[in-house]
């Protein structure tokens, strides 16, 4: 079998298009038996001689997460041409609120900024609105694959729909805790959104515990560095790095040593349990909202509700016993990581592109 | 019918009127049955029959005039209900090209007896192998009459369905056979000097320019295209044609150019600009609203030596205008393998609507009925194509039960097509409308996908492979009938398609050569048995 993903260019995707397309690149291409490739997806909707090369002879086209304007006229093109035509995404873009990235983009049509979507072929704003022209883009493919069993029951009256969950790359994680003297350091997970991490009660127990313990160290990625001024947080214990690229965000999750997983609302119960897989991989211990809480993760970490006392008491619990915390985390819960590798479970992820292929009704 | 079974609906309808000869809904869905198969003087004798028994209905006076309309030349079948006039509505409906002669009938009958009777029926077989093959139709047609004259139904609808299986192949066989043996020097009109294309924008050709210059270029014609033309500056043609001109006023000035250097101009107008209204999607790009546009209209219109049209209504309300008119309608392209090709199965019924074929008021026009077909029927759903603010008119319906298709390119305009079961086209009845070339209704035709449309003149004209909708309430009525009735579906499917081959390229190749030789006076060797090139 050859698949080919089509990424998005946007540089804040690429976190997650490593996670939803080149790390099955990699693994597909590990097998020896399927192969895999990448393409952009500007190449992809002005149908350049090298994706006419990659879709050609592909027996599956994957697009990542973005249908609309010109990306559903080639999606035409090549249905047309007989290419069984995904859509793979992994966020529930009908429940954005403002405070999250996405909301003027999907809901209201704007192009994103520093951002290639094929942007040249744009109007700004985008009407209809994104959001829109992704259920009308479900219509139309052949089936969408997704990274949460919620995600596909959203959608599952457009399209067929297949739960394909976020795998590890696991060799990216060398899980070398990097000294960091006597500091600390307690961290989001990467799909967190910074709106979570305030409705939560997270954000006032993470005051109270940076009160309470001057070595802890609040490492906020993927935000703006004045941000920092908003919180009842003295500067020296809030460390923001605003990374784009995975390789960035690894290096700071490995210099970790308590990983926080807030959810709440709508969006947040849809997201996939990578944030909590990445902890386990980087053996760090992790305190999670107890909405998110998944029967298979269950034993492998702190569940809380969203309250500010219940955060702060786990938070607590957990620095003030580092060591017993730290070790525990390096045997179960990173064993369990260890099999959620992409390689061990490719064979699932080809098995559903099998299924799509084969699939009668288009 | 609701069963999907053609012939038996039909026997039983025939049945309920020898039994209940006065009975109003039979006698106006056998009327309507033979007024879509063609036979309007049939028709227009049950329509009567139906008005006696309810004089006040005002559909039938209307079905009656347009009965009138299509009536051919040929005689109303005295008792529409008895079985031979039966078996030739269901064969009219079904595509068939031909129909059985009873004379082939007596042959197969003789034959039969011949066999049957024979001391050695194999060596018999074996001697007349040639002329069975031949009278292979009449065969099964003189066994699906014993087999209605037993009392077996279900073996002469299984008969009737080998005997479609078979007409269809040997159909299909004939189109694979007839065009490519055609002789090139003897029939072929054909035309030798140099072509040029005229075009207001060489990266946005029209589907018709583009279809035409492939096909000029098969018949070996030397085409080339340009946005401009320069007296003196590169080969002089010997004759042009031009597309739309208006639409870049610049070209203004080539036409001039060419006028004046003595070349024939072939002004090529897609639709009727003169009646375009204003809130036609492509008003603001090409309508005749702006002075710079108007101007170069008329002035195309005064240096052409010919203009054509796809459209007849559009070529007479020209020619008040001009000397020389000719139609030559719209077509498709068998090189284009998106036509031919299987369409993905799936489990619902596509209603759907092309932006391109009306605007969104047309559309309007038939939501309600729409949405009520769609309600009443679990697997139907409407596909919207290429008009977003039409999509938004069915948000009532869940979202499972619509969809949105972008428009394409026109390579992959089959592709779409192939996601629709039921083409719905309607237009209000405004002087553009009316104008129209039935372009639309082949292209689905083509594809073999059954229509349902308004009674502007061209559609009329085509007539093929759908159902025309004389009033505002009729839509509901025939949409009905055509998602309960697959049967229905697929013969009006194959009846446009075997309609739409008079419209491939090959064939409409031939009037714009007649043309090109007309305006050039070239030499030309006309095709006996085409579409004869009208001029007005």
């Amino acid at each position: 079998m050859i698949v080919t993903y089509i990424y998005s260019n946007c540089p804040q995707d690429q976190i997650k298009v490593q996670l939803r397309c080149r790390n099955f690149v990699d693994a597909i291409n590990r097998t020896g038996s399927h192969s895999a490739n990448l393409l952009d997806i500007d190449s992809f909707i002005e149908n350049s001689a090298e994706a006419q090369k990659l879709c050609a002879g592909s027996d599956i086209i994957v697009i990542y997460r973005y249908l609309f304007g010109p990306i559903l006229k080639i999606i035409q093109y090549w249905k047309a041409r007989d290419k069984k035509v995904i859509v793979d995404f992994d966020q529930a873009i009908n429940y954005l609120t403002p405070e999250h990235p996405g909301h003027s983009f999907w809901m209201q049509g704007v192009p994103p900024e520093n951002c290639f979507i094929g942007n040249k072929f744009l109007e700004n704003p985008i009407d209809p609105i994104p959001l829109e022209q992704f259920k009308w883009g479900l219509g139309m493919v052949d089936a969408a694959t997704v990274s949460s069993a919620r995600l596909a029951d959203d959608w599952a009256q457009l399209t067929t729909i297949y739960e394909i969950p976020n795998y590890l790359n696991t060799y990216q994680y060398p899980a070398l805790n990097q000294a960091k003297e006597n500091e600390v350091w307690i961290g989001l997970g990467n799909s967190a959104p910074y709106a979570s991490f305030k409705k939560s009660g997270l954000l006032a127990a993470m005051e109270n515990v940076c009160r309470k313990r001057p070595q802890v160290r609040l490492i906020l990625c993927g935000l703006e560095k004045g941000l920092g001024k908003e919180l009842d947080i003295h500067p020296d214990q809030i460390k923001i790095y605003p990374l784009h690229l995975f390789e960035e965000w690894v290096n700071i999750l490995l210099k970790l040593d308590i990983g926080l997983a807030p959810g709440i609302g709508d969006f947040d119960l849809r997201l996939s349990s990578i944030d909590l897989l990445e902890f386990m991989i980087s053996k760090i211990p992790w305190v999670a909202s107890d909405q998110l809480a998944s029967h298979k993760l269950l034993q492998y970490g702190r569940w809380v509700p969203n309250s500010p006392e219940a955060w702060e008491n786990a938070i607590l619990g957990i620095v003030d016993q580092l060591d017993v915390s730290q070790k525990k985390a390096s045997r179960e819960p990173f064993l369990y990581a260890l099999s959620q590798d992409v390689s061990v479970n490719i064979d699932k992820v080809l098995k559903v592109y099998t299924s799509i292929i084969s699939q009668t009704y288009g | 019918m609701n069963e999907n079974r053609l012939a038996e609906a039909l026997d039983i309808f025939s049945k309920i009127l020898v039994d209940y000869p006065d009975d109003l809904e039979t006698l106006l869905i056998l009327a309507n049955i033979y007024l879509a198969s063609g036979d309007g003087k049939t028709a227009k004798n049950i329509y009567l029959r139906a008005q006696k028994v309810d004089p006040d209905n005002k559909t039938i006076d209307r079905q009656i005039i347009m009965a009138e309309e299509i009536a051919e030349n040929g005689l109303a079948e005295p008792t529409p209900t008895d079985f031979p006039a039966v078996t030739r509505l269901l064969q009219r409906l079904t595509g068939k090209s031909k129909a059985i002669d009873e004379n082939d009938i007596m042959r197969a009958a003789y034959l039969l007896d011949k066999i049957i009777n024979s001391e050695s029926p194999a060596e018999l077989v074996s001697i007349h192998l040639d002329e069975i093959d031949e009278l292979l139709p009449a065969l099964i047609e003189l066994n699906i009459r014993q087999a209605h004259a037993d009392g077996h139904p279900e073996l002469a609808e299984s008969l009737r369905e080998l005997q479609f299986n078979i007409d269809y192949q040997l159909d299909a066989k004939d189109d694979g056979r007839s065009l490519p043996e055609l002789p090139v020097d003897l029939n072929q009109p054909h035309f030798d000097g140099n072509i040029l294309l005229l075009l207001p924008d060489l990266e946005k050709k029209s589907n018709r320019m583009t279809l035409l210059k492939a096909t000029l270029e098969s018949c070996g014609c030397r085409v080339s295209e340009k946005d401009q033309y320069v007296s003196g500056r590169g080969a002089k043609p010997d004759v042009v044609i031009t597309s739309n001109p208006h639409t870049n006023p610049a070209l203004a000035e080539s036409l001039s150019a060419l006028s004046a250097a003595g070349i024939p101009i072939i002004l090529d107008l897609d639709t009727d600009f003169e009646k375009q209204p204003i809130s036609h999607h492509e008003y603001n790009t090409k309508g005749l609203g702006i002075q710079t546009r108007s101007n170069a209209y008329n002035s195309a219109l005064s240096l052409a030596s010919m203009v054509s049209v796809p459209s007849e209504m559009h070529a007479v309300s020209l020619k008040t205008l001009v000397d020389r008119v000719s139609v030559i309608p719209d077509g498709w392209s068998r090189q284009n393998k998106l036509w031919n090709k299987n369409a993905h199965p799936r489990s619902t019924i596509n209603i759907g609507w092309v932006g391109t074929s009306g605007q969104l008021e047309d559309l309007v026009l038939i939501r309600r009925f729409i949405i009520r077909i769609i309600r009443e029927f679990p697997d139907t759903r409407i596909v919207v194509i290429g008009n977003p603010q039409a999509y938004r008119l069915f948000e009532s319906l869940p979202e499972n039960r619509r969809m949105y298709l972008p428009v394409v390119a026109n390579e992959e305009f089959p592709y779409l097509l192939s996601q629709l079961d039921i083409l719905l086209v309607p237009l209000r009845n405004l002087p553009y409308n009316l104008s129209l070339p039935d372009t639309i209704l082949v292209e689905a035709g083509a594809r073999g996908i059954p229509w349902v449309a308004s009674p502007i003149p061209s559609f009329r004209h085509w007539s093929n492979g759908g159902i025309i909708s004389e009033s505002v309430d009729e839509w509901h009525l025939n949409l009905r009938h055509l998602v309960m009735d697959r049967e229905l579906r697929q013969n009006l499917g194959q009846a446009g398609k075997s309609a739409a081959k008079s419209r491939e390229m090959d064939q409409l190749g031939r009037l714009w050569i007649e043309m090109l030789s007309q305006v050039s006076n070239a030499k030309t060797f006309l095709l006996q048995n085409t579409e004869d090139l009208k001029v007005y």
